[in-house]
């Protein structure tokens, strides 16, 4: 009997989608309560073993720590609870959020106030801070070492302005007279697509430099004067302008310190406020940290006008400049139950254990305590109406 | 209703559909854009800034990126596609040109995210090497090549599409010159005419295939997105060089759009890059169907 | 004399390595990417779940090999349909103003840039159902291969000798029981050519996906309406990022894509062969 070869393939189709329905449940571990750890949060142990997926994307910058906790906590909840972090920047991350397409954004700089107020009335939201960053600036000289170039903000300011040209312009010569520095064209890598580590890159620029702050300004993505001279390079990602860092001879970039680390970039120190150069040590944080902690906001509040314009460049003999915290934004009502039970249980997790040293990955700084209690306080907003 | 009918209007339907989804795409196009050129009319076209915190969009470089890669690519894969055409007719013997042709084909089917892959790891740092280095250092005073050279540029893409591109133009070439009636090519030879010779006429009976596989070549280079944003530098600039980092409209969206929400105006500027994208390759298409119905016309 | 017989060897040679020339890079490509990408295709690497950027165990591209093959599926399944039943009206009725319209359409479909067709299923699926979303993702791709297989089949209905298609009407029965059991039968490889040459298309585009379906990290399938992992937008985001682990991923993800889509080509051409009668 003759069958059609379409209803074949139709079926074939089918069963291959069945089975790949039961391939994937069979990869779904078995059961395990949640309740060994959350009794050391909170006092009602769960007995209904949560389990779901949860999708997140945003800052490229949080990304490798984020993998890493998604990581840990997939193995603790036994595969049942899936945190999905996928990096498409700072910027699609809150544009997302704000479409509603995303349960969380991860971001550098805290959320726009224009996205803030729009939320107020369908609930709110709730920001904080999830982890300490540090953004390096790196560079490609042969010959130079890693910190050992010496660099101030408002000679960055000027390289990414296109007005310093050449890697041995008396400005820079004048900071480091005990090196040779070449002549020849700094290639300045800048982000591509929509970042926060360029928003707290060009705030810091328009802390230190006037005619930064009134020519270019500070936002996700700007428009780079350096590039009309045509000497600048946009890469995809924190991930992208490493490698356009390692590809390039001579070039300059601004990365997160993370990226630096695991890339062995070479790293420049950067003049603080008090005037010495410093690179992001773990002494250069803390300080940064204390005189951050100072300024901090509720969840709840709009942080668009402290963070990072105020908070960048701080005061303290060791700290350094580019300091600044990753942020987790959430919504306040999730009508889902489920949703919401683990937002909650992942996020105070994260808050408490993931800033352990064992879970924290290099190049990121745990928050001290008096700064994840603005997440822990936040968390308790969550509601389902 | 007899079963005819409803046949009949089972498969109207479904050829509809494609109709309903281009016709749903160039709307989406339309109405999604027309807010920048409302705001910049045709400025936006010619002017060049990209600029979210003043809401100032500018889309001349990536148009220009795209024109500028489309061409090193048409140049390259032309002489390119038409030698392996005739190779494979002419000068290969029988049995290996089914061979060749399965290349060909297989060249045409591999996706474009494999070639990004090997264009960013293989051949952007050869070009860069080998190429771009020594054309810089010995003929920099010619504005086409004044740039400091990067791998990953305009060139780098131009070349990575002339690749991807050949087997289009080849196989529409390669079939229109099999097509050719066995008497002309016979009273060609019977003349005294040179096997090169021979080619040469042969090529100029089908120089409107020929037309035709660059125009459809060409609206292939310009749509192609994966393999060009892998490459390409992703800067916006505007190029004064072919070593120039630029972007191309496709790999602006590409790179541009998932941030777009946050901004009040890049919505509809990416939109607008789209829609001239469309409407430049719609050109190009149309271009290589008029040479193709030429083609047709003829035998 | 002597003049053109020299020009006539230059010129063959000249075209001779230009034609070489353009098969070298699909030589290249292969072999680059198996060097790299080989070593790496175990079972493990198959089922794995990815590996984070630094540290902890090797892993693999799991969760992107199901979420393709899932894609992939639905995306021929319903761009399958379509497009057999376009092209088999465009073959059958070619003589009809919407058959020509339909054809302008498909060879604008198939000139259409990926990504705008992309943007198109991000305003029709991903933006009201607020989520990305596999569903999205495989109506992107099925738009993408709905014109190269509707003009495939149009071929090999057209190619079928008008007297078989003259006896299968003179048999007195219905014109869908003479299309579809009768004349398919002769038809058959050149349509399962065609689903196999969309299917090769749908395994290994990224345009589309870039904009619909996000990526998952640890979820192999969570249903049509979350989002989904796929070997092309996997090879894309590892390719660009700064972890050689990543790197090395990216090159296996590549290999098992190129051993995908050169079975398929294998299969077609093995298929379109016997046809020779």
């Amino acid at each position: 009997m003759r069958t059609s070869t379409k209803l074949v393939i139709t079926i074939v189709v089918i069963a291959v989608l069945i089975s790949i329905f039961m391939l994937s449940s069979w990869h779904t571990p078995t059961q395990q309560p949640i309740t060994t750890y959350t009794a050391t949060i909170t006092s009602t142990p769960t007995t209904v073993p949560l389990s779901g997926m949860i999708n997140g994307a945003g800052a490229s910058f949080l990304n490798p720590q984020m993998q890493a906790w998604a990581s840990r906590f997939y193995e603790i909840t036994g595969g049942r609870i899936q945190i999905n972090y996928q990096s498409i920047g700072s910027g699609a991350g809150q544009a997302k959020f704000k479409e509603g397409i995303l349960d969380f954004a991860g971001s550098d700089p805290p959320l726009k106030s224009d996205i803030y107020n729009e939320f107020k009335g369908k609930g709110g939201i709730i920001q904080f801070p999830v982890i300490i960053g540090t953004i390096v600036v790196v560079h490609n000289i042969p010959n130079v070492e890693s910190g050992k170039l010496r660099l101030t903000g408002e000679v960055v300011a000027k390289i990414y302005m296109g007005e310093i040209v050449y890697w041995d312009d008396p400005a820079i010569k004048v900071l480091n007279p005990e090196l040779n520095l070449p002549h020849e064209k700094v290639i300045a890598v800048h982000r591509s697509d929509g970042s926060g580590t360029t928003r707290v890159f060009t705030a810091y620029l328009s802390k230190v430099s006037e005619t930064w702050r009134s020519k270019v300004g500070s936002d996700f993505t700007v428009a780079w004067p350096v590039d009309e001279i045509g000497n600048g390079v946009g890469a995809k990602g924190n991930e992208g302008v490493s490698a356009a860092v390692q590809q390039n001879p001579y070039s300059i970039g601004y990365i997160e310190t993370a990226y630096a680390y695991s890339a062995g970039l070479k790293i420049a120190l950067l003049r603080n406020a008090d005037g010495n150069y410093v690179l992001p040590t773990k002494e250069a944080v803390a300080s940064a940290a204390k005189a951050l902690v100072k300024v901090l906001p509720r969840a709840y509040e709009d942080w668009s006008h402290i963070f990072p314009d105020e908070t960048v460049d701080p005061p303290g003999r060791e700290s350094y400049p580019l300091t600044s915290f990753s942020f987790v934004i959430l919504r306040q009502v999730y009508e889902d139950p489920v949703k919401n039970a683990i937002l909650k249980e992942f996020f105070e997790w994260v808050l408490t254990e993931g800033q352990k040293p064992e879970n924290i990955v290099e190049g990121y700084e745990p928050l001290p305590p008096e700064v994840a209690v603005i997440g822990l306080d936040g968390l308790k907003l969550l509601r389902t109406g | 209703m007899s079963s005819e009918k409803i046949f009949s209007i089972f498969l109207i339907a479904f050829a509809s559909i494609s109709l309903l989804i281009v016709t749903g795409i160039v709307i989406s196009l339309i109405v999604n854009s027309y807010p920048i050129f409302l705001m910049d009319s045709l400025s936006f076209i010619f002017k060049s800034v990209w600029n979210p915190v003043k809401e100032d969009y500018g889309i001349l470089p990536a148009l220009l990126g795209t024109l500028i890669t489309s061409a090193i690519a048409i140049s390259i894969s032309t002489p390119l596609a038409i030698s392996l055409a005739v190779f494979s007719t002419e000068i290969l013997p029988m049995r290996f040109r089914e061979f060749i042709n399965n290349i060909s084909d297989l060249m045409a089917s591999l996706p474009s995210v494999i070639y990004g892959l090997w264009g960013l790891y293989v051949l952007a740092p050869i070009l860069y090497q080998y190429v771009m280095i020594p054309l810089h250092q010995y003929l920099g005073f010619i504005p086409l090549f004044s740039t400091k050279p990067i791998p990953t540029n305009l060139f780098t893409a131009g070349v990575l599409l002339a690749i991807m591109i050949v087997p289009f133009a080849s196989s529409v070439i390669r079939e229109a010159y099999s097509a050719v009636p066995y008497y002309l090519k016979e009273a060609a030879y019977s003349l005294g005419m040179t096997k090169w010779e021979v080619i040469k006429t042969m090529l100029g009976y089908i120089k409107s295939a020929i037309f035709a596989g660059i125009f459809l070549a060409l609206g292939r280079a310009m749509g192609e997105t994966m393999a060009v944003a892998m490459v390409v530098g992703n800067t916006f600039t505007l190029p004064k060089s072919l070593f120039d980092m630029g972007y191309t409209i496709s790999s602006l969206i590409a790179n541009q759009f998932p941030n777009a929400e946050a901004y009040n105006h890049m919505i509809p500027a990416l939109y607008g890059g789209a829609f001239i994208l469309f409407i430049v390759g719609l050109t190009m298409n149309l271009a290589g169907l008029y040479w193709i119905k030429k083609v047709m016309s003829k035998g | 004399m002597n003049k053109r017989k020299v020009i006539e060897k230059v010129m063959l040679g000249v075209i001779s390595s230009l034609a070489i020339v353009s098969a070298i890079p699909i030589f290249a490509i292969v072999i680059n990417i198996y060097s790299e990408g080989a070593r790496h295709l175990t079972l493990d690497f198959l089922i794995d779940l990815p590996p984070p950027p630094v540290g902890g165990r090797d892993g693999g591209i799991g969760p992107a090999l199901i979420g393709s093959l899932i894609l992939t599926s639905l995306a021929v399944a319903i761009g399958g349909s379509i497009g057999f039943f376009t092209g088999l009206y465009l073959s059958e009725f070619s003589h009809t103003r919407l058959a020509q319209y339909t054809q302008m359409s498909l060879q604008i479909m198939v000139e259409f840039p990926t990504i705008i067709i992309g943007l198109f299923a991000y305003m029709i699926l991903v933006a009201p159902l607020k989520r990305f979303n596999a569903l999205a993702g495989a109506f992107a791709l099925s738009i993408v291969i709905i014109p190269y297989i509707a003009l495939n089949v149009r071929e090999a209905y057209r190619s079928i000798p008008y007297t078989l298609k003259e006896a299968a009407f003179s048999l007195g029965v219905s014109a869908p029981t003479a299309y579809l059991r009768i004349l398919l039968g002769t038809a058959k490889r050149g349509v399962l050519t065609a689903l196999l040459i969309g299917m090769a298309k749908a395994a290994g585009e990224t345009a589309p996906l870039l904009l619909t379906i996000l990526g998952t990290t640890f979820t192999y399938f969570g249903g049509l309406d979350q989002p989904i992992n796929a070997i092309p937008l996997l090879i894309y985001n590892f390719a660009l990022s700064p972890y050689e682990r990543w790197h090395q991923v990216a090159w296996g993800a590549a290999a098992a894509l190129l051993t995908i889509i050169l079975t398929i080509f294998i299969i077609s051409r093995l298929m379109v062969r016997e046809v020779k009668i």
